[in-house]
C-alpha cells in the first residue's frame, strides 16, 4: 500500500508537468491548427539554455530561467514564422501531413544539432537548489522532496494563470474567438496570424517551463522532450483537441498519473508494450465507436466544433 | 568493393521501404509512423522461423509479409475514421507496442535479438547459398522490382485513381457508389505486407534480427526518402530512396570526422533535407503526374501533353452567351426536340419516400415527410432557408441514418443501405459545393464515377490486364461523351482545381452523369453561377430527362425551379406541406410569405 501511494505521489508530479505541457500543446494545437510537434524544441531548448548558463558562465538560476524561457519562445515563434506559415502557404498535398513532416525534422534537426555542438552527456540544471531537493517531506510513510512539491504548485499555477487569461482579458477572448473561427474574427477586426504568434509564443513559454522543471529533476539531453511531448499528444487526444485549458490539464495529469502507477500492475518487462498495447486499443475504439462519418466531414473526428468554447465563459 | 555492393542492398531496402510507404501516404494520403515495425514485424517472424523451425529465405519472406498483412488489415479500419492526427498517434502508439513486445518477449533475445541459426544460417535461393553480398544484390533486385511493379500496377491504375479520390474526398468517392472500405483496406494491406516482406530482407541480409534495426530513426529515414522522391508516383520512392543512401557512403568515405559526431551530422542532413524539400519542393524530386513516358513525350511535342497546361483558348467552341434570358433555354430544349417532360410515362414513381424523420440533439429537422419522384421528369424540393432540404438529400442516400421511415428506388427497399450501395443501386446525389477531387484533371474526375471497372479490383489488374486496359479505353471514352454532353470537351485535361466554378458544376454533372444513375438528386446545381453559365447548366439540366434520368433539385432560385420542374414540393421545418406546379404553389398567398417573408 505505501509503495502504491508513493507511486500515486511521483505520478502526481510527472502527472502536474505533464499537465502544464499538454496545456501549451493542446492550446497550439486547438488554435492554430498547426500540429507542433517540435515544441519539444522548445521544451528542450529552455532546459539547456538554463543549464548551460547556470553551470557554464555561473549566472544565478532565476535569470538563467527567464533567458531559458525567452529562447523558448523565441524558438516557437521562429518555427511558425519561417517553417509553418510558409509551407502551408506552398504546401500542394494535405496541409497536415506538410505541418507535421516540418515538425518531424525540425526536432531531428534540433537534437542532432545540439548533440554535435554540445555532447551528448547530459547537463544538470544547478543554482542553489541542491539545498531543497536533499529536503524532504514526509506525511505518514509518504515522503516526497520539497522541490516536487514546488514544482507541482508552480505548474497548477501557471496553468491557473493560462486560464485566467484566456476568460477574462481580451487577449484571451480573441484567441478563443480565432479557435472558434479564424475567417469570422478576421470580419470583426481580430487577425488570426497575430493571434497565432501570441499562441505559440504562450505555448513555448509553458513547455519551456515545463522543460526547465524537467531538467532540474532529471538531467538536460537532446531528446528529452520526445517522451513527453508523445504523452502530452496522447493527453490532449483524451481530452479533444477543442478542449479549454482546464481539460487539457486534467487530461495531461490523468495521463502522466496512470503511467506512474500502471507499473504497479504490470511485470517491468511488459509495461510499456502493454502501454501502448491499449493506447492503440483506445484510439481505435474511439475511432470505431466516434460519430459516424466523423472525419468525412472534412474536420477531422476529434476536431469538431465544440460546445465547449461558451462553456468556458 | 563489397562496402559498395553493400552500400547498394541497403539501398534496395531502403526503396523497398519507401515505395510501401509511397502506396501509403502518397496516394492514399495517410501518415503511418509503424512502417518500421511492421517491417520489424515481418523480420522477427522470418528469422523466428529460420531459428527454431529451419524456415528459409522465401518462405520467411512471405510469411512475414503475411503477418505484417493482418496487421495492416486491423489498422485500416479505425484509420479511416481518424483525423490524420490521431492516426499519427495510433500508429506510434502500434509500433511502439509491436517492438516494446519484442523486447519484452524473451525467445527473441531482448535489445540483442537473435541470428537466423547457430550458426547463423547463410542466406539461400533453389539450393544455392548466397554468401557474398554481389549475390544477394541480385536478388534484393529482383524483389524491389516485383514491388515496384505491384506499386506501379496499383497506383497508376483505375484503382489508384480511387485512392487518389479517396486522399481528398472520401465522401464524395462514396457518394460516387465505391465501396472505400474495400479500398482502404487493400491498400493497407498491401502496403504493410510490403513492409514486412522489406523487413524480412532485412534481416536475411544481416542474417540476426534486433529491435535497433526497426527503431525511430529508421522510420524517419524511410519517411525522408518518400517525401525527397517525391509523393503520388511510382519512381520518387526509387530516386529518393537511392539519393539518400548515396549520402552514407559519401560521409564515411570523404569526411574525416570522429563517427559519433559523423552520424549526428548526417541525421541533422536528413532533418535538414525533410524541412527543406517540403518547404521549397513540396512535390519532392519527381512531382507526382510525371512518368518516364511522359517526360519522353515532353521532350518531342508531337507526342503525349501532360496535363494541366495543355488547354488553349477558344478549345471550347460555345460558350454561353453573357445576359441571355434563361427562359430561352427551356424553348431552345423544347423545340429542338421532343421534350420527355411533356409526354410523362404515367404511374410510375422511380422513388418514393414514405415518413422519414431525423433529429439532431432536440431539434427535428426531418418530421413525417414524404414524396414521390415521376420517372424520368424534374422535381423540385424548394423551401426557406433551414427547412432541411439537404438533410433530406443526406437521409435518402443513405450519408446520415434515418430515424423512422422508408425509400424505394423502383420499388426497391433502399432504406438504410450505405451511401455506395445506393449509388451503385442508381441513385446519385451532387453536392452544393461540388467536391471534386481537384488534384485531378476533369477527364480523370468523370473516368473515377464510372461503375464496375474490372481496373479498381486487384485480381482482375494483375490477372486480366488486358480485360483492364480495353476497359479503361471505353472508360475514358465514356467520359468524353459527358463531357462533351456538358459542353467541357476542350477542358478534359484541365486540373480541375484551375477550372471556374461554373465549370467545375458542369464537371460535376458530368461526373454523376457517368455513374449511369437513373435517379440523379442535384443539391442547389445553379447556386453560385453567374448568368453566362447559368443558360448551359439549365439546358444540360433540361436535357437529362431525354437521356432517361429522373432528376429532384433542391434549388432557392425560383426562376430557375420554374424553367426545369414539372412538379414542385414545398419543405418547411421539416415536413411537405404543399405540392403542384410553381404556379400552383405560389398562387397560395401563405406559402409565398414563407417563403419570401411577409410583404407590407
Amino acid at each position: 500500500m505505501e509503495v502504491f501511494l508513493q507511486t500515486v505521489v511521483n505520478g502526481l508530479v510527472n502527472g502536474s508537468l505533464l499537465a502544464l505541457l499538454t496545456l501549451a500543446f493542446g492550446l497550439v494545437n486547438g488554435t492554430t491548427g498547426r500540429f507542433h510537434w517540435a515544441m519539444a524544441v522548445s521544451f528542450m531548448g529552455a532546459a539547456l539554455v538554463t543549464a548551460l548558463l547556470t553551470v557554464k558562465a555561473g549566472v544565478a538560476f532565476p535569470i538563467a530561467a527567464l533567458a531559458g524561457l525567452i529562447v523558448a519562445a523565441l524558438l516557437g515563434m521562429v518555427i511558425e514564422a519561417f517553417a509553418y506559415r510558409p509551407v502551408l502557404a506552398r504546401a500542394t498535398g494535405p496541409a497536415f501531413m506538410s505541418i507535421f513532416l516540418t515538425s518531424l525534422g525540425i526536432v531531428i534537426i534540433a537534437e542532432n544539432a545540439t548533440r554535435v555542438v554540445f555532447g551528448s552527456a547530459g547537463y544538470f540544471i544547478t543554482g542553489g537548489f541542491q539545498k531543497i531537493q536533499s529536503l524532504g517531506i514526509h506525511i505518514g510513510d509518504i515522503s516526497f522532496a520539497a522541490l516536487d512539491a514546488v514544482f507541482a504548485l508552480v505548474a497548477w499555477g501557471l496553468i491557473a494563470i493560462v486560464w485566467g487569461a484566456l476568460n477574462f482579458t481580451s487577449w484571451g477572448r480573441s484567441i478563443r474567438a480565432v479557435r472558434a473561427n479564424p475567417t469570422m474574427s478576421r470580419v470583426v477586426g481580430i487577425d488570426p496570424d497575430g493571434v497565432y504568434m501570441w499562441v505559440f509564443i504562450l505555448g513555448s513559454l509553458l513547455a519551456g517551463a515545463a522543460g526547465i522543471m524537467t531538467g532540474i529533476r532529471q538531467s538536460v539531453l537532446a531528446d528529452m522532450g520526445t517522451a513527453p511531448m508523445f504523452y502530452a499528444f496522447v493527453a490532449a487526444f483524451v481530452a479533444g483537441s477543442q478542449s479549454g485549458p482546464i481539460r487539457f490539464a486534467v487530461a495531461g495529469l490523468l495521463v502522466g498519473l496512470l503511467a506512474s502507477v500502471s507499473t504497479n500492475w504490470i511485470s517491468i518487462a511488459w509495461a510499456p508494450a502493454m502501454v501502448f498495447a491499449v493506447l492503440f486499443l483506445y484510439i481505435a475504439i474511439r475511432a470505431l465507436v466516434g460519430a459516424r462519418g466523423g472525419r468525412a466531414t472534412g474536420r477531422s473526428a476529434v476536431r469538431r466544433p465544440t460546445r465547449r468554447v461558451e462553456r468556458e465563459g | 568493393m563489397e562496402y559498395y555492393v553493400n552500400t547498394l542492398n541497403q539501398a534496395l531496402i531502403l526503396i523497398m521501404f519507401a515505395l510501401s510507404l509511397n502506396l501509403l501516404m502518397g496516394y492514399a494520403g495517410q501518415l503511418s509512423m509503424a512502417h518500421a515495425a511492421l517491417g520489424a514485424l515481418g523480420g522477427y517472424v522470418a528469422v523466428y522461423l529460420a531459428y527454431y523451425h529451419g524456415y528459409g529465405f522465401l518462405p520467411g519472406i512471405l510469411l512475414g509479409a503475411a503477418a505484417a498483412l493482418v496487421v495492416g488489415i486491423i489498422i485500416s479500419i479505425p484509420a479511416m475514421r481518424l483525423a490524420p492526427e490521431y492516426m499519427v498517434l495510433m500508429t506510434i502508439a502500434l509500433g511502439s507496442a509491436i517492438v516494446a513486445a519484442i523486447y519484452a518477449y524473451t525467445p527473441l533475445g531482448g535489445s540483442r535479438g537473435f541470428a537466423t541459426g547457430k550458426p547463423p544460417v547463410p542466406m539461400s535461393l533453389f539450393g544455392i547459398d548466397l554468401v557474398s553480398p554481389a549475390q544477394r544484390l541480385l536478388v534484393f533486385a529482383a524483389i524491389a522490382a516485383v514491388l515496384f511493379a505491384v506499386c506501379w500496377r496499383l497506383g497508376e491504375s483505375p484503382f489508384g485513381r480511387v485512392l487518389k479520390g479517396l486522399r481528398e474526398d472520401a465522401v464524395a468517392v462514396r457518394a460516387l457508389g465505391k465501396n472505400t472500405i474495400r479500398f482502404n483496406v487493400i491498400a493497407f494491406a498491401v502496403t504493410s505486407a510490403m513492409a514486412g516482406a522489406a523487413g524480412a530482407t532485412l534481416a536475411w541480409d544481416a542474417l540476426i534480427v534486433a529491435p535497433t534495426m526497426y527503431n525511430f530513426s529508421i522510420n524517419t529515414t524511410i519517411i525522408t526518402a518518400v517525401v525527397l522522391g517525391g509523393l503520388g508516383n511510382p519512381l520518387g520512392p526509387v530516386v529518393g530512396a537511392v539519393a539518400l543512401s548515396l549520402f552514407r557512403p559519401l560521409f564515411e568515405r570523404f569526411v574525416h570526422l570522429d563517427l559519433g559526431i559523423l552520424h549526428f551530422i548526417r541525421w541533422m542532413l536528413y532533418g535538414v533535407l525533410l524541412v527543406g524539400v517540403i518547404r521549397f519542393r513540396p512535390q519532392g524530386l519527381v512531382p507526382e503526374g510525371s512518368s518516364i513516358r511522359r517526360w519522353f513525350a515532353n521532350r518531342h511535342p508531337t507526342g503525349l501533353n501532360s496535363a494541366g497546361d495543355t488547354h488553349k483558348e477558344g478549345d471550347r467552341p460555345k460558350e454561353p452567351s453573357f445576359g441571355a434570358d434563361i427562359s430561352g433555354a427551356r424553348d431552345a430544349v423544347v423545340s429542338s426536340s421532343e421534350h420527355a417532360k411533356e409526354a410523362p410515362i404515367p404511374g410510375q414513381n422511380a422513388l418514393e419516400v414514405r415518413g422519414l424523420a431525423k433529429s439532431f440533439g432536440g431539434l427535428r429537422a426531418v418530421n413525417d415527410l414524404g414524396f414521390d419522384l415521376p420517372a424520368h421528369q424534374i422535381t423540385a424540393l424548394i423551401g426557406p432557408n433551414g427547412a432541411g432540404k439537404t438533410t433530406v438529400f443526406n437521409l435518402v442516400t443513405g450519408a446520415l441514418p434515418l430515424e423512422d421511415g422508408s425509400v424505394h428506388l423502383w420499388g426497391n427497399d433502399i432504406t438504410g443501405l450505405t451511401p455506395d450501395r445506393v449509388a451503385r443501386l442508381g441513385m446519385v446525389r451532387s453536392f452544393q459545393d461540388v467536391r471534386l477531387i481537384h488534384r485531378m484533371t476533369v477527364l480523370q474526375n468523370v473516368m473515377l464515377a464510372i461503375p464496375h471497372q474490372p481496373g479498381e479490383d486487384v485480381l482482375s489488374l494483375f490477372f486480366r490486364p488486358r480485360q483492364a486496359r480495353r476497359f479503361e479505353e471505353r472508360a475514358q471514352e465514356t467520359a468524353r461523351e459527358y463531357l462533351e454532353f456538358v459542353g467541357l470537351e476542350g477542358k478534359a485535361d484541365v486540373l480541375v482545381g484551375n477550372l471556374g466554378y461554373g465549370e467545375q458544376k458542369l464537371t460535376s454533372f458530368a461526373r454523376i452523369l457517368a455513374t449511369g444513375a437513373e435517379v440523379l438528386l442535384l443539391d442547389e446545381p445553379a447556386s453560385g453561377i453567374d448568368r453566362a453559365w447559368l443558360e448551359g447548366i439549365l439546358e444540360v439540366i433540361l436535357r437529362l430527362p431525354q437521356l432517361g434520368k429522373t432528376v429532384l433539385i433542391v434549388e432557392h432560385n425560383l426562376e430557375v425551379v420554374r424553367t426545369l420542374a414539372t412538379k414542385v414540393y414545398f419543405m418547411e421545418q421539416g415536413r411537405i406541406t404543399a405540392s403542384g406546379t410553381m404556379e400552383d404553389l405560389f398562387g397560395q398567398e401563405r406559402l409565398s410569405e414563407v417563403y419570401f417573408g411577409r410583404i407590407h
